[in-house]
């Protein structure tokens, strides 16, 4: 059975694929007659007579085509994966007899199926294997989580625990290792913190663990004994060991979980972030080896500086998460001034000026797409730096090179971006979880710079293509939610409009792939990715943007998912 | 009656063989760990409490007890022990310990523990073979994958034993790493650093020592690929740069690469090659044996060799074997070492024939240190023939010799210091592989 059934059958299938003519009529409603030219007609009657039969015609809904007039209609008619007509009126029904599945939407709104166009795929997946620390507000919880969870699991297996953050804990401590002893004692425990680069472990995963005891890391009580708490380069290679035994087979059962989820959100392409530090290889391979028989489109963005690993791929990007600094959260971001809750930091780079200008130039010049993550100020300016270092040596046209977050820029960044051409992939979402008032960000940054977080309306002002991302599973990976934020950011001066929203999880997530002639719009020629909500975004009240509901999800004419 | 012999092994995965049985299946976890924390102590008689602490709740003294008198018992019934007359185990009132007395017992840690002692007493911490002989013992970590739950004592207790043989084990590489690289024994070298990678791929010290051997061999190729791997895993693990210094090695190893000063150009005054090799150039492409034969007279062997415009690697090395086989008498070829012979007839298989040796399956080497091998038995074979004889080597169209084959050259040259040798090339003069040559051996004009 292949992964695209497997999706239909958790998504509970509605409608029978290939040969089985099923149609779903309801209310026909409000039909407003499109006048068609007698030759467009007939060229896509033509198509169907050549054709022979028609996946799937939705009618009766209104279409927001996001072409480049913003065209709107009510019916669509998809053959071969592909859009053959659409039309506003009764055009439809000439194809209805000759359609293997037909929907009735009474009203819905269809737009483009969306993007996400940042997500950590393998990541995202198995998170969800693992046991969610992340609301646990004392050790005692914590630890009745594990043991559950190892009353569930066959001993020896490995059991791993993420999004811990102890400073949400009454205890403001990590458990020890003999804690976790006593509630798994058959089993090896992982903790992994929120920010992924500490953990604590149990005796039996200490012990099964190959370390180095030399390593700078390893926490040790007064008898020199290791706590289980490992840090740094010990922190670094235990996550990698760990993520190292995960088979290829748990990757993809992670994975097609994460894909549901995705669906379930309107989603038909993403950006799949792996690979590199903080992540693993293999995650990166497990996509690249897969590719083909996921449900959605998964656009595969190799997080390496290994320029040679990606040409000998065929790839034709680099990077994602290449770190240029850390997040707000861990005050790691690279900031022009401290924190303005530890004075003792301003966060890190992690790249020099000269290495990141060697590895944005090489790339470059391999005729590849290039993409980091830049969070805070002096992050953003290295990156810049970088790329304009490569394009003075080696100019190019269209190279479509994108930033990830863009989080604080300066005024003065945003036109150096536009001046570029860069296309910057950004999360709105961000703002719903830590925008407001007394937020994170406000926290971390204070009052005056917490102001200039995800200014989107000025970087739309200078033109600049901006792509909507969730960083799943840093935010869920739901469009809708950033579209919401992206039109109702709590800095009401960067509130974007909601058709500017919706391009950023559609015809922009198209162009930042190279994928516009083929997705992100609905235009004959293109692919019937749709999704199907039950509210208009432009017509509902913007503050309820977020209750909007994916009603239906479909790629290349094939209902993923329906609720 | 003949003495037991029981052997245990802790460093690595535990291995415990009686008359050369293993017996592990045979008892419980607990009886094990009893047996290896008696013969851990060499002797040393443990409290009865103390080793039950280890492996019972202390809650119940009764229950306790009885365990440790169950477990005591089973282990004794496992080691046939006072079968042969001789107790292996000595339990009294409230210690025991193991009789280190008559029975033949053989504990891995013991060795590794008084070889470190011998070599600290008379402060011969380079004592090559004992070192040598520590590494092989040491085939993993103390105890690796023998972990009792719900002993936290016990498995402490593993875990700092576990460190400090560790330690000691890395330590012990350490003088083996410049031991090795002292002496010159630079594939040895490399085999000891790849091992403490394996420990710790995070040290990037290791890396840069690589680096510098692989320099040492004039293999400039790896030692740049050294540093590719140590960015890439720094990179990877821990979004870091190398450090200032290690970047400065390669810009090093890279200006060279441009003809710029260097650091193998220093190398390469450090090792200045011998003055009794000679390069000449001549123009005549058939410039053959009777020039040679009028320098030097008598006790003089010639090879002369071709190369072709096509880039098969080892070319020209396996043309010069097939020459050497030939025309030397088989009397001198055997005075040489088999395995050298051996080493050579990965490259070219008559070899064997003319030896009239036997193939055997060969090891799986990696590239770099197979290259390294062929170039060592060459070097040591025409280090032998130029002991008995004036060597001549005629390569004619040097300009098409392939990039291994120069390679070889420029080490057959740096480190053959005694052979009498002579090269005479032919070809086009302003090829890059003369310049190559040029950079660091003087090419003179052959005299007619």
């Amino acid at each position: 059975m292949n992964q695209q059934m497997l999706v239909h059958m958790h998504v509970g299938e509605k409608i029978e694929k290939n040969n089985k003519k099923k149609r779903y009529r309801k209310n026909l409603s409000n039909i407003n007659l499109w006048v068609y030219s007698k030759a467009v007609f007939m060229v896509a009657w033509e198509r169907v007579m050549n054709m022979g039969e028609i996946d799937l015609v939705v009618y009766d809904g209104t279409v927001l085509t996001m072409d480049d007039n913003n065209t709107i209609c009510n019916w669509i008619a998809v053959s071969q994966g592909k859009i053959i007509d659409l039309g506003d009126g009764e055009g439809y029904k000439k194809y209805l007899d000759y359609a293997n599945e037909v929907l009735d939407l009474d009203g819905k709104t269809v737009l483009p199926g969306f993007y996400d166009s940042h997500v950590h795929l393998v990541q995202t997946g198995l998170n969800m294997l693992d046991v969610n620390l992340s609301n646990v507000k004392s050790i005692n919880e914590l630890l009745v989580l594990i043991e559950k969870k190892a009353q569930n699991m066959p001993p020896g297996k490995l059991i791993r625990g993420i999004g811990f953050d102890e400073l949400r804990l009454e205890e403001q401590r990590m458990p020890t290792r003999y804690e976790l002893d006593e509630c798994a004692p058959n089993n090896p425990v992982w903790i992994n913190r929120v920010e992924y680069h500490t953990s604590v472990v149990n005796s039996l995963a200490l012990h099964q663990l190959s370390l180095p005891y030399n390593l700078e890391g390893i926490a040790r009580d007064e008898r020199n004994l290791p706590t289980g708490l490992l840090t740094g380069k010990a922190g670094a290679l235990v996550r990698n060991q760990i993520f190292n035994t995960i088979s290829d087979q748990t990757r993809l059962k992670a994975v097609n979980k994460a894909l549901n989820k995705a669906v379930e959100n309107g989603i038909t392409t993403l950006n799949a972030m792996e690979g590199g530090f903080t992540f693993h290889d293999k995650d990166a391979e497990m996509i690249f080896n897969n590719k083909e028989v996921f449900p959605i489109d998964v656009v595969l963005f190799y997080q390496t500086v290994n320029i040679e690993k990606i040409l000998n791929k065929n790839l034709s990007r680099i990077g994602g998460c290449i770190f240029l600094d850390g997040s707000f959260g861990s005050r790691t971001a690279a900031l022009t001034e401290a924190y303005s809750d530890d004075s003792s930091t301003s966060g890190v780079l992690f790249f020099s000026q000269e290495d990141l200008n060697e590895f944005v130039l090489n790339a470059h010049t391999s005729h590849l797409q290039v993409t980091v993550h830049a969070i805070g100020t002096r992050a953003i300016e290295q990156i810049l730096n970088a790329y304009e270092y490569a394009q003075s040596i080696y100019p190019r046209e269209d190279h479509r090179h994108r930033i990830e977050h863009f989080e604080l820029p300066l005024e003065e960044h945003i036109d150096r971006a536009a001046r570029l051409g860069l296309i910057l992939s950004m999360q709105p979402a961000y703002e719903y979880f830590w925008g407001n008032k007394n937020g994170m960000y406000e926290t971390r940054l204070g009052p005056e710079r917490s102001r200039r977080t995800n200014p989107l309306k000025k970087i739309l002002e200078r033109r600049i293509t901006v792509v909507g991302g969730s960083d799943s599973d840093v935010t869920p990976m739901n469009p809708i939610l950033g579209i919401h934020t992206a039109v109702n950011h709590p800095k009401v001066e960067y509130s974007v409009d909601v058709m500017q929203a919706l391009k950023f999880y559609t015809i922009n997530g198209a162009k930042a792939v190279f994928e516009e002639k083929q997705k992100g719009s609905i235009e004959v020629g293109k692919l019937g990715d749709l999704v199907v909500l039950d509210q208009n975004p432009l017509k509902v009240n913007k503050a309820h943007i977020k209750d909007i509901k994916v009603m239906a999800t479909i790629k290349e004419g094939n209902i993923l998912f329906m609720r | 009656m003949e003495l037991a012999r029981l052997e245990i092994y802790m460093l690595g995965n535990l291995k415990i063989l009686l008359n050369g049985r293993p017996i592990i299946d045979k008892m419980s976890n607990k009886a094990i760990g009893i047996l290896c924390y008696l013969a851990f102590h060499k002797g040393k008689p443990i409290s009865r409490d103390k080793l039950a602490s280890f492996f019972w709740d202390s809650g119940n003294i009764e229950a306790v007890r009885y365990n440790m008198r169950y477990n005591l018992w089973a282990l004794r019934k496992t080691l046939m022990d006072g079968h042969d007359g001789h107790e292996l185990i000595i339990t009294q009132k409230d210690r025991c310990k193991l009789n280190m007395d008559g029975p033949d017992i053989y504990v891995d840690v013991f060795e590794m523990e008084d070889m470190l002692k011998a070599i600290n007493q008379r402060e011969e911490f380079n004592s090559l073979k004992q070192l040598e002989r520590i590494k092989s013992i040491y085939r993993g970590d103390f105890l690796e994958g023998f972990y009792i739950k719900n002993c936290p004592e016990w498995n402490d207790w593993i875990f700092y034993e576990r460190q400090r043989f560790q330690r000691k084990y890395f330590e012990v590489l350490c003088q083996l790493t410049s031991i090795y690289k002292n002496q010159g024994n630079y594939f040895k070298c490399i085999e000891v650093l790849e091992e403490m990678l394996r420990h710790n791929p995070l040290q990037e010290e290791l890396y840069v020592e690589l680096i510098k051997v692989y320099l040492e061999l004039g293999d400039r190729k790896s030692a740049l690929n050294q540093y590719k791997r140590c960015c890439s895993v720094l990179r990877e693990e821990l979004n870091v740069g190398p450090m200032d210094s290690t970047k400065k090695i390669y810009e090093e190893i890279v200006k060279c690469d441009k003809h710029h000063e260097s650091y193998l150009q220093e190398k390469t005054q450090e090792h200045s090659y011998s003055n009794k090799v000679k390069i000449f150039y001549s123009q005549d492409k058939n410039v053959q044996g009777d020039i040679i034969q009028k320098r030097d007279r008598g006790n003089t062997l010639v090879f002369n060799t071709e190369c072709y415009p096509i880039k098969v690697s080892y070319y020209w090395i396996s043309s010069l074997i097939e020459e050497i086989v030939t025309s030397v008498s088989d009397e001198i070829l055997e005075e040489i070492p088999q395995h050298y012979w051996m080493d050579l007839a990965r490259l070219n298989l008559s070899v064997l024939d003319t030896l009239g040796l036997t193939a055997v399956g060969y090891e799986y080497l990696s590239p770099e240190v197979e290259k390294n091998r062929i170039f060592k038995a060459m070097v040591q074979v025409l280090n032998h023939l130029s002991s008995k004889l004036i060597i001549w080597i005629g390569i004619k169209n040097f300009h098409c010799i392939d990039e291994t084959s120069i390679e070889f050259l420029k080490f057959a040259l740096f480190n053959d210091k005694n052979s009498r040798l002579s090269l005479i090339l032919t070809g086009e003069r302003e090829d890059f592989r003369f310049q190559e040559m040029e950079k660091y051996f003087l090419i003179e004009m052959l005299d007619k």
